[in-house]
């Protein structure tokens, strides 16, 4: 039970001025992805059937590593944006959300390290 | 936390039978939502069987009848009966509608009548619009201006600007579209809703209006604007035709169009 006035509820702590961004870098990225993903769909198909020493010898190229590592990034980075928004919307417990959202944050900077290190190990042929 | 079923106290049991009078020839039948506070009660759906040879052609007229002649309890708003004053808003075979402007003959069978998803209840089919109104009120909707205007004249507007206007101006705040939007049902409490955000965006495009930016500002947030997802059912909900979801796209061109990409 709350006297607060319904305006001042609306109100609340005010806007937080920084929506646009999150927005922006969500659609920014799915464009990017767009193109990166056509570009993995086209090395693996270049590569179907290869060896293991073809694929290395294709990763060594600076080019395809980079690209490689750029598309972990923004599949990682995109999917936190996404998966932000969903926890957002649907989890309401505050200390539960709180949590969801470091542990996505977390996991995406994780699987985005463990992807680029293992295209740097094929690619410098460690 | 996302709640797929309501309260067990919330949930509506069978209630009365009413049936036609006796000689009735072209009987439809009328679920209607009761629930009164008093009581203590579950919500039920009562049913009623209506003449319509004996009755006006739209939903609210079928509603008036019952009120009328069978239960003078029901409880309802309603005013102008002619789709402008957005009172007799309702969940109607589960499209969000006006009843004033609801055919019966649209609709094919049962004719079931709820009052606006996941507002408050306040009596049968009347929900509790504070903090509807509360979230209007929030956006400053009159126009706010810097200039001082001269004592002789009036703000004028070109029409070509008067024109941007069409399309937002006609929403009666009804609230057919933000109770029918997902993500008012969850987020609610922050997110302004589309109808909210049409008449927002009535004055962000207003040429007379010199508080663009601050109204910008206040609406720069993931919550009271970004939570539109582009469900779309704001739109196909909306009674008079208009379009919140592209005012809403369009908004968010505006905040983009600031930043510089």
């Amino acid at each position: 039970m709350s006297m607060q006035n319904p305006l001042a509820r609306v109100r609340g702590k005010g806007s937080s001025g920084a929506g646009s961004h999150h927005w922006r870098s969500q659609r920014y990225s799915s464009l990017i992805l767009l193109l990166l993903t056509a570009w993995v769909l086209w090395l693996g198909v270049a590569l179907a059937g290869a060896d293991y020493a073809s694929a290395r010898a294709a990763m060594s190229s600076p080019f395809n590593a980079g690209m490689a590592i750029l598309f972990a990034g923004t599949v990682f980075y995109h999917a936190q944006l996404g998966l932000q928004v969903v926890i957002e919307d649907y989890v309401h417990i505050a200390a539960l959300e709180f949590a969801l959202l470091v542990l996505v944050r977390f996991a995406c900077i994780v699987a985005f390290l463990i992807s680029a290190i293992a295209t740097l190990k094929l690619a410098l042929g460690a | 936390m996302l709640e797929l079923r309501l309260n067990p106290e919330s949930r509506p049991v069978k209630g009365q039978k009413h049936p036609a009078p006796e000689g009735a020839g072209n009987v439809r039948t009328f679920h209607v939502y009761r629930w009164d506070p008093d009581k203590g009660e579950n919500p039920r759906i009562d049913s009623y069987d209506i003449d319509l040879d004996d009755c006006g052609p739209m939903v609210l007229d079928a509603i008036f009848k019952i009120k009328n002649e069978v239960d003078a309890s029901l409880t309802f708003r309603r005013s102008c009966r002619e789709g402008i004053c957005g009172s007799c808003a309702m969940n109607i075979n589960g499209t969000n509608t006006l009843a004033c402007t609801k055919p019966i003959t649209s609709i094919k069978g049962d004719i079931k009548i709820n009052p606006l998803p996941h507002l408050q209840v306040v009596k049968d089919l009347v929900p509790d619009m504070t903090h509807f109104y509360a979230q209007y009120a929030s956006i400053k909707p009159w126009i706010r201006t810097q200039s001082v205007p001269l004592p002789d004249q009036e703000r004028l507007q070109s029409q070509e600007d008067r024109e941007k206007l069409d399309g937002l101006y006609e929403c009666i705040l009804c609230a057919c579209c933000s109770t029918s939007c997902p993500s008012y049902w969850w987020n609610g409490d922050r997110y302004l809703g589309p109808a909210i955000l049409l008449q927002a965006y009535r004055w962000l495009v207003d040429s007379r209006d010199e508080d663009t930016g601050e109204r910008l500002d206040a609406l720069d947030d993931p919550f009271r604007l970004y939570r539109c997802h582009t469900i779309m059912n704001c739109t196909s909900t909306c009674p008079k035709g208009l379009n919140p979801a592209k005012a809403i796209a369009e908004t968010k061109k505006m905040l983009l169009e600031r930043t510089g990409a």
